[in-house]
């Protein structure tokens, strides 16, 4: 793609993203089109950079679910992982590179892609989704040159506060000023409560009850617990977490992991016990293994291990809930 | 305004409350989130409706206006002897308009690159599909024709090739010289794609006459 043409030069956005932002002598040219490999038409808009009141960045939540969609991605392929631990089976070879290699690459893209923003710009009479900006680091490069026009065009209009800026409640300088804000609450942070206090109830029921239903539900139930833990830590980064939130949080994090792991070497030993040469993606006999022989009575220490894991769980999150319902009550009132 | 203003703002200057003005939440589009025009300083709004947050930039032309509305135009009466505007006679013309030749004031006219168009002269020209400079939208006809020549390729579509590709190579003889994207482009998609549309004929003839030979 060219990046000057008729006087025009490009600012940001990719026609395959859903259009471009290009500079004029007095306006922006948004070209917009569909986001396909090969879209049919083009809408042109133009806007004086004289009359944009304001420029806005929201996070949208795209990012977040094309993570949940590698996470999908892993998980498949760590299923051959489960009945073929050595990968043995050149079937279980391929699924393992059907899945976790487009896994990665989502995932590693999304990494360096960074944050999912949408860009809107505002006039007396419009808002204006720019369309082609779907990345925090996009959006800055735009903002900054949008800001750089926009303050030069308008610079003959009503006079600018130049005050120095200090935190008030209802506007606060973001993150450029590395000062983190209170915490505000969340409804993730809230639901990561919720289902560590799941989690950890269901895994200290494993101690006493042999079901496969169960074995499965907390297996699922701590995978969600766990993600949910470092979902809400990365979320809230620019926030001053309460320390028993925080500490809750990265306790519950490390835990289920653990737990994670301790329950995987239970499944790979009782695979072994009930056999390996099953060809199954998934072993349930070897599932139902860890409900009958790794609790009480039939394993005293392993049955201590599971209590002590789904106690501290269910700790952190009687800890970290009404941290968080804590948090947004005050942010809210 | 100012009873918000006043509510959460307890230590901040008269003065500095002047630039506060409200936009639009990008969230819930309402005119509800207030924002401090200051000098090309991004801050972070708290909408007061659906109480999320959203980052801005806020510039000196919202000083003008407040949220909804469009900015007032001063007044400018036409002096003795002076033109009058055509669509407001209260106004004084300053422009004409290189389409239609009337005078028209600065509220009605509009500079387009090179040209100043009067308002509604601009209505007309930017639906006008012919007026290249005026265009609001645009098909990019050598992308359709790359696609049509492309859709027989797919694994189901492969019928429609009696249908995709002699449209395929009529289209791209039609458009040879039509405007393709504003930005510009070669024809690399469009004789790609009369390109198979001419070997899918090609590939096509050949089938039905080994078939009945």
């Amino acid at each position: 793609m060219k990046k000057a043409f008729d006087g025009y030069t490009w600012i940001a956005g990719k026609p395959r993203a859903g259009g471009t932002v290009w500079e004029g002598t007095d306006h922006f040219l948004f070209i917009e089109n569909k986001p396909t490999f090969l879209s049919i038409s083009e809408v042109y808009r133009r806007l004086d950079f004289r009359n944009v009141q304001a420029v806005s960045l929201r996070r949208t939540a795209s990012r977040a679910w094309l993570f949940g969609v590698a996470c999908l991605l892993h998980l498949l392929a760590a299923f051959p992982l489960i009945s073929d631990p050595t990968l043995d089976d050149p079937a279980s070879v391929a699924i393992l590179v059907v899945f976790g290699v487009p896994g990665l690459i989502l995932l590693i893209s999304q990494i360096v892609r960074g944050p999912s923003v949408q860009a809107k710009i505002v006039t007396a009479v419009q808002v204006l989704t720019v369309r082609g900006i779907s990345r925090q680091k996009e959006a800055e490069k735009f903002i900054h040159r949008a800001t750089e026009l926009c303050l030069f065009h308008q610079k003959d209009l009503s006079p600018i506060a130049t005050e120095p800026v200090a935190p008030v409640m209802v506007t606060q300088q973001l993150k450029n000023s590395h000062i983190k804000l209170p915490f505000p609450g969340s409804k993730l942070v809230t639901a990561t409560g919720m289902s560590l206090i799941v989690a950890g109830a269901l895994v200290v029921l494993e101690a006493w009850l042999a079901n496969l239903a169960l074995t499965i539900v907390m297996l699922l139930s701590l995978a969600l617990a766990g993600t949910g833990c470092i979902a809400s830590l990365g979320r809230n980064r620019y926030f001053q977490l309460p320390l028993a939130l925080s500490s809750s949080l990265w306790t519950a994090t490390f835990v289920s992991a653990l737990a994670g792991l301790f329950f995987y070497v239970c499944y790979v030993g009782g695979s072994m016990r009930v056999g390996l040469n099953t060809n199954t993606m998934l072993n349930v006999s070897a599932l139902r293994h860890i409900g009958r022989n790794y609790g009480f009575p039939e394993s005293v220490p392993e049955g201590w291990m599971i209590v002590a894991l789904g106690s501290i769980l269910l700790f952190c999150g009687l800890v970290a809930l009404p941290s968080a319902l804590g948090a947004k009550r005050i942010a809210q009132s | 305004m100012e009873g918000l203003l006043s509510s959460v703002e307890p230590g901040v200057s008269t003065e500095r409350k002047s630039h506060f003005r409200m936009v639009h939440c990008p969230y819930c589009q309402a005119a509800s989130l207030m924002v401090e025009v200051a000098d090309g300083v991004r801050r972070e709004g708290v909408c007061s409706r659906c109480m999320k947050k959203a980052m801005f930039v806020a510039f000196p032309a919202l000083m003008n206006s407040s949220a909804g509305k469009p900015p007032s135009l001063v007044e400018d009466p036409p002096a003795e002897g002076e033109a009058a505007c055509f669509y407001s006679p209260h106004r004084r013309a300053t422009k004409e308009c290189s389409h239609c030749g009337v005078m028209v004031s600065d509220a009605w006219a509009a500079a387009w690159g090179s040209k100043t168009v009067c308002l509604k002269c601009l209505d007309h020209l930017r639906a006008d599909t012919k007026q290249v400079d005026f265009q609001s939208r645009r098909v990019l006809w050598d992308s359709v024709v790359l696609i049509l020549a492309m859709l027989p390729m797919t694994l189901f579509l492969y019928f429609v090739v009696f249908i995709t590709a002699p449209a395929a190579l009529i289209l791209g003889f039609w458009h040879w010289n039509s405007p393709r994207s504003l930005i510009p482009r070669s024809k690399v998609r469009l004789v790609i794609g009369m390109g198979l549309g001419l070997l899918q004929i090609v590939g096509v003839s050949f089938i039905i006459w080994t078939a009945i030979t």
